[in-house]
């Protein structure tokens, strides 16, 4: 086993640095429009556009066989040294850090959120089929999974941005239920206004994911509802919430990991840079948006890197989470 | 007060899909009373299974639904009574054993956990008790190096050791019911018959009733001391195990007697199948199948529940149709009323005949019981079992043979 | 509309707003600062500064602008966009600010004089300037510095040493300016040729400076590294730690830095320092700033800032003229409109051999187009009114805008018959259909960049008047990027009728002539693609698009009349008189030839959300809030 574990993290590197490679090379491949405006900015003056150009490039070690400019970046990786960022102007390394603590804050609660929420309406689900409250729950899930996270969050915010602070009901004015149109980064982490203006964020990431949390739990709780050892332990005279948590829940677990961790990974990486230039959030989304338009090679590189690890990561621990559920596996032996 | 453990009265259950109202279990009737074992016998699909579990509302409901009757337990009336209590019940009281333990047993936990918590669900012990008695369990019922094998999973135990696990657990709240549905059906023959003796000892130990839904009439000859014959949801007969055997009263039983190996033609199978479980025929449910068949048979509802003749008493000639008893000398008619008899004022065909009829009676769902059929249509049959049978039609059903059907 | 200019202007334009308490005259300004219905009038000099002002969005930031651009940098001479220039405004004065065409008021430049011949001016800086971080008096050394140092790059003026991006500004006729030093606090300009509107092209005027002994740091120039990068010297001052800290602006500036998050947010706080803190300024009161914080906010969704100005999140931000209504419908959120807006729109002719012939042969088919296109109803319908047609390549509003225009009639009928009439016996109409010569309804392909909303409405619109006038429309909507690859962009090598070199290399947009480089993809009509011009000094950006050889002449028009030439002059002209009679020409015969079909030019909205005070009156381009925000105070 644990030999399994260390061949799965070797694989892990290896797996990253292909990814590595693969960005860079497609960077390499792609034109360079900071080569060309500095083309046309030196032909506006009169001056020779290709020097300028190759000036350009070669002030950036660009104009450097593939080969050399490749060595020189993995051998900096290796350092951890991650370059510098243009278009951020501070070191790789300064500018993830400074955003990831954003991302963190809206993700991690709507991981947590979906999670719970979708699992928790997936299984009441299965074992309250065809009720009011079961229709009731896919409704609110297919809804969050449908409507375009982008139209969402727009509308979200002028509801309750916008209209909340003006509008009244039945004479109580709404104006203390309303939350900010955009992200103050000047807040605290922990702070209760930080807080607050997290919900909207959160809100709309999580119910877009909630929906195929919601959905594959219910399809293994189906799947378990009518198991032998489910009737067991009601035989038992276990309640029904030890029933659905203890055995349902617990054995659904098992499958139900496999598509965990990749699944909201997907779902949050792409929403992410809706979210955050909706929301105006610093985080990681918009750092990889910002870095692929402007060409900032190096941030690319960085950021891009770092869904490629989580999911590498992911999925190992996914794997590992499986054995743990199951223990009628065992990767001893492979 | 004592009475039967548990009386199931005219029990319906129901199941309601698309294709329209299953009636699995259509009106059935018995009682077990303290310390015995009651085998409920029938083929596939005949709904035994469905009122073993109707007794402590098992079944998924929705769809299911008990739509009648009345099932009581120790004078508690369970059809009504509200889910809180009957979980309360619900392995402490009554327990079940399942049949097929690699799947009755939860894969991720435990043999000694899965123990432990019919325990601590009823019982405010800790986990270090529970899982001492778990041990002490599982040493019970048979499973050597128990102090170990309280860890393992349930993967790694093989399929009878996991039966005999699956009734540590199902004894581990002392109760008083067992009902056991096809437990040794998914083991071997050898295991088999362990399982069943470790049954037998368990019960005399503990003092259990049992309730074994089996299809295998070898096995209701080895356990049972009486049993409950099911055909489509309804009785066809009910006897003490010996009678069941020697005096056959339905001409289902004597079929599937017949079926048995070494016992009449080994060929003789059944022909026909099961009626549809939503629209059953009028009448009789075995009159498709039924080589007496007569039309008085294929109208109307199924027939109650007569007694049935003891063959000595006939053979004498004095066919009493007051039932017979649990098997007397030869010439001794009358039979000894069992304590629950109400001779007095029994209408025929009435409640108070299936009243009567109850513990020590042994009564057959055929209409040539009734008065006015002549019973040695069937009973004539069965008297001459090596093979043959004779149609000596009853008045006003010459030559009615409807041995197929469906 | 004329500039109805000052006849007095001459040498003496600049005055001191000093303690000598002359004041420089607005043109149409209203005096003593009343706001009109735009907050509360009268401007006690004593409460503007103390005032408390009611804190909005977090904590007390007094003064949230959202913006959709951040500022590329922080560098004063590393100034490439709008963006970054109005957040060193903020930081650093420069020499003097435009009040009104051609009036101007002092700032770091108290006294600037021009020679009769527009060949040399003088210019004299105030006495009380002192950089920041330790750096001293602002002295004429440091403009001189700036000058040859950096505009000029130094000796190796082309070798792109430096990387100073306005080079080109200080260059006349392809000689560049001199500068000589006169006293502490004086130094004069000399210009290779007389230039008449000197006063508005000059760059020392606007741009800004840094001092001499920083400068001095970095010689001998050379490229260095920095951050792994071969950096030029603008790059590696940049990193200097004055500039990276914010220190350097000393008293300089209305605000003193306190962060950036580039991209994101900036902050400045009010400069206690201040030079100008407290002068009077004519129809501002005394100068504040009034604010004690002000923050740049960027936002990446428009929506977003909509939205946020309507709640009050933020202060202000920029709107466009069809979300003026929305956005005006909650409660407190008020609308700056000025009729001087910025930019020219108009649709662009492809004039080379893979488009339709008749635009590139014949003027009365391009003048049809302009007969088929009502502006207002365009104007209407992107702007809701909030915009002028144009009829030239000029502002609507703009100084140069000829009072008498060849104007074509809107209508069907008209356009019908030039089409006709311009296109020869091998084209006519049967019935409501323009037929080609080869017998098939003429039909044109437009393309439009789809990623914005306006390109779609202007691109239905005219399908449909075409298709009125008998001509089919093919639209394709595509990314900008992808028109400039596939359709502007010209190449003798997308053209399999030619053979050989180009006749000439302008650039990749101007590769050849018009029968020899072509584009990628054959066009006839595109949406969607704009110059930014100065409307003060429209004579680059003409001889950047319009003469044959010329840069950005992408469409491969071949004017019969001398663009470049007269373009020239009135750049060059000695008198002002000269410079408007030449762009008077050069309009009008644009006018009539309509290389591009002329559309119209936008208004100026901008949303507040709280009345302000100190809001100019919008009588001319160069009352704009933005201008003051030295003299912006919220009233709750």
């Amino acid at each position: 086993m644990r030999w399994y574990v260390a061949r799965r993290l070797a694989w892990a590197l290896v797996a990253t640095w292909l990814a590595v490679t693969l960005t860079f090379g497609v960077l390499l491949a792609a034109p360079n429009p900071g080569a060309d405006a500095a083309a046309a900015q030196c032909a506006s003056q009169d001056r020779d556009p290709e020097q300028c150009r190759q000036q350009y490039l070669e002030s950036r070690g660009l104009d450097r066989p593939a080969h050399v400019q490749y060595i020189d970046y993995m051998t900096d990786l290796a350092a951890l040294d991650f370059g510098y960022s243009e278009s951020q102007e501070e070191p790789v390394t300064a500018a993830i850090a400074d955003a990831w603590i954003y991302s963190a804050q809206y993700f991690v609660p709507s991981i947590i959120i979906s999670v719970l929420i979708g699992y928790s309406i997936g299984l009441y689900s299965a074992l309250n089929r065809y009720t009011l409250t079961d229709y009731l729950g896919s409704f609110v899930a297919y809804f969050g999974i449908s409507i375009p996270n982008f139209w969402f969050a727009i509308v979200l915010i002028l509801v309750v941005g916008v209209y909340f602070r003006e509008a009244s009901l039945l004479g109580v004015s709404l104006d203390a239920l309303s939350l900010r149109t955009y992200y103050e980064t000047s807040y605290g982490v922990f702070t209760v206004e930080n807080a607050k203006q997290l919900i909207m964020p959160v809100i709309v990431l999580a119910t877009a994911s909630v929906a195929s949390q919601m959905r594959y739990s219910r399809a293994q709780a189906l799947e378990y509802a009518n198991a032998d050892f489910v009737k067991t332990a009601r035989a038992k005279g276990a309640s029904t919430w030890r029933v659905l948590v203890a055995h349902v829940l617990r054995v659904a677990l098992v499958p139900l990991s496999t598509i965990l961790i990749v699944d909201i990974l997907a779902v949050l990486f792409a929403g992410s840079f809706i979210i955050e230039a909706i929301f105006q959030i610093p985080g990681l989304g918009r750092l990889q948006l910002e870095a692929i338009t402007q060409k900032d090679t190096d941030l690319v590189a960085a950021v891009t890197l770092i869904p490629v690890f989580l999911a590498i990561v992911g999925n190992l621990i996914q794997d590992l989470a499986y054995v743990l559920l199951d223990p009628r596996i065992d990767y001893g032996d492979r | 007060m004592t009475g039967p453990l548990l009386e199931v009265t005219d029990l319906r259950t129901q199941f309601h899909t698309d294709e329209g109202v299953v009636r699995a279990v259509d009106g059935v009737s018995f009682d077990i009373g303290r310390g015995e074992t009651v085998c409920l016998v029938g083929e596939s699909g005949s709904g035994k299974s469905v009122t073993s579990e109707s007794i402590t509302k098992l079944i998924p409901i929705p769809p299911g639904e008990i739509a009648g009757g009345s099932i009581r337990f120790d004078g508690m009336e369970l059809t009504d009574l509200p889910e809180s209590d009957l979980r309360d019940l619900r392995g402490s009281r009554i327990a079940h054993v399942f049949q097929n333990p690699q799947e009755t047993l939860n894969p991720v936990y435990r043999v000694g956990r899965q123990i432990a918590e019919t325990i601590r669900i009823h019982e405010d012990v800790g986990k270090e008790a529970a899982r001492k008695r778990a041990v002490d369990l599982l040493d019970r019922v048979g499973i050597p190096d128990a102090a170990e094998r309280v860890d393992d999973y349930p993967h790694e135990m093989s399929g009878g050791m996991k039966q005999r696990v699956v009734i540590a657990m199902a004894l581990a709240g002392r109760p008083d019911l067992l009902i056991a549905d096809e437990p040794t059906t998914a083991l071997d023959v050898t295991i088999q018959a362990q399982i069943l003796r470790l049954l037998n000892d368990l019960q005399a130990e503990f003092d259990m009733a049992i309730l074994f839904v089996t299809h295998d009439l070898g096995v209701v000859a080895e356990v049972a001391d009486r049993v409950v014959v099911m055909y489509a949801g309804r009785v066809m007969e009910r006897a003490d195990v010996y009678d069941l055997f020697e005096n056959p009263g339905h001409p289902y039983t004597q079929a599937l007697l017949a079926c048995l190996p070494g016992r009449g033609d080994a060929t003789t199978a059944i022909g026909g199948s099961l009626p549809s479980p939503t629209n059953p025929p009028d009448g009789c449910r075995f009159h498709p199948r039924c080589p007496h068949a007569i039309p008085d048979c294929k109208s109307g509802d199924q027939p109650p529940l007569h007694p049935v003749p003891d063959p000595d008493a006939v053979a004498t000639g004095a066919g009493n149709p007051a039932g017979t008893g649990a098997g007397g000398p030869p010439g001794e008619p009358v039979r000894a009323a069992g304590p629950y008899d109400d001779t007095d004022g029994a209408e025929e065909g009435g409640w108070d005949e299936v009243r009567e009829a109850t513990v020590s009676g042994h009564v057959a769902s055929c209409i040539y019981y009734r008065q006015g059929y002549d019973a040695t249509t069937v009973r004539h049959d069965d008297a001459a079992a090596d093979g043959g049978s004779t149609d000596q039609g009853a008045s006003g059903a010459a030559g009615d043979e409807e041995g197929g059907g469906s | 509309m004329s500039d109805d200019q000052i006849d007095e202007r001459r040498r003496r334009v600049l005055q001191a707003a000093a303690a000598a308490g002359v004041s420089v005259t607005l043109a149409g300004c209203s005096s003593g600062g009343d706001g009109d219905g735009e907050g509360t009038p009268g401007t006690d000099a004593t409460d503007s500064v103390d005032e408390e002002f009611a804190p909005q969005g977090p904590g007390d930031r007094s003064w949230i602008t959202g913006t959709t651009s951040g500022a590329q940098s922080l560098n004063p001479l590393a100034i490439s966009d709008e963006a970054t220039n109005n957040r060193l405004d903020l930081l650093y004065d420069p020499g003097s600010v435009t009040i009104d065409g051609l009036e101007f008021e002092g700032r770091m430049i108290e006294e600037y004089e021009i020679a009769d011949d527009f060949t040399a001016a003088t210019y004299r800086l105030r006495d009380d300037l002192e950089w920041g971080a330790d750096y001293g008096q602002v002295t004429a050394d440091d403009y001189v510095s700036f000058v040859r140092d950096i505009a000029l790059g130094g000796p190796d003026m082309r070798t792109g040493v430096v990387g100073y991006s306005q080079t080109s500004s200080y260059i006349l006729g392809g000689e560049p300016i001199e500068i000589e030093k006169l006293g502490k606090l004086e130094f004069r300009v000399n210009l290779p040729q007389s230039r008449g509107f000197w006063l508005s092209e000059d760059p020392i005027r606007t741009a800004y400076v840094l001092p001499a002994d920083l400068i001095e740091k970095y010689k001998p120039f050379e490229q260095r590294e920095v951050n792994g990068n071969q950096a030029n010297v603008i790059t590696q001052i940049g990193q200097d730690e004055a500039i990276v800290e914010g220190d350097l602006s000393g008293n300089l500036g209305p605000f003193n830095f306190e962060s950036w998050d580039k991209g994101q947010k900036l902050v400045v706080s009010r400069n206690e320092d201040y030079y100008l803190s407290g002068t009077e300024l004519d129809g501002l009161g005394a100068a504040g700033p009034n604010l004690e914080e002000y923050t740049y906010q960027v936002f990446d969704e428009q929506s977003t800032a909509y939205s946020a100005v309507r709640a009050g999140d933020i202060t202000t931000t920029g709107v466009e003229g069809r979300k003026v209504e929305d956005v005006s419908q909650s409660d407190g959120v008020s609308i700056f409109e000025s009729d001087f807006g910025e930019g020219t729109f108009f649709l662009s002719l492809n004039h080379r051999v893979n488009g339709w012939a008749p635009i590139r042969e014949s003027r009365e088919v391009r003048q049809a187009f302009a007969h088929l296109i009502d502006k207002n109803t365009l104007v209407d319908q992107i702007f809701s009114g909030y915009g002028d047609p144009i009829g030239t390549f000029h502002e609507a509003w703009g100084p140069f805008y000829p009072d008498d225009l060849p104007t074509f009639e809107t209508g069907i009928e008209p356009a019908k018959e030039k089409f006709a009439n311009g296109t020869g016996s091998d084209y006519g109409y049967d019935g409501d259909t323009f037929l080609g010569p080869d017998g098939e309804q003429v039909e044109l392909k437009m393309v439009i960049d789809n990623t914005q909303q306006t390109p779609e409405i202007v691109g239905n619109y005219i399908k449909q008047r075409l298709g009125e006038a008998g001509i089919a429309v093919t639209i394709e909507g595509t990314s900008f990027g992808k028109i400039i690859a596939n359709y502007l962009q010209n190449s003798v090598e997308n053209n399999p009728n030619y053979d050989g070199e180009p006749s000439f290399q302008a650039s990749g947009f101007n590769n050849g002539a018009y029968d020899e480089a072509i584009g990628k993809n054959s066009w006839d009509l595109i949406y969607g693609v704009g110059f930014s011009g100065n409307p003060f000094t429209p004579w680059g950006t003409i001889r950047a698009l319009l003469p044959e050889q010329s840069q950005f002449n992408f469409m491969g028009y071949r004017p019969d009349f001398d663009v470049s030439g007269t373009a020239t002059a009135a750049a060059t002209a000695s008198s002002e008189e000269g410079t408007r009679e030449n762009m008077n020409e050069l309009f009008t015969f644009l006018a009539r030839d309509q290389p591009l079909t002329w559309l119209f030019s936008p208004q100026a909205t901008v949303a507040y959300r709280r009345p302000v005070e100190g809001l100019p009156e919008p009588d001319s381009f160069w009352d704009r809030p933005d201008a003051r925000t030295i003299g912006l105070r919220t009233t709750e």
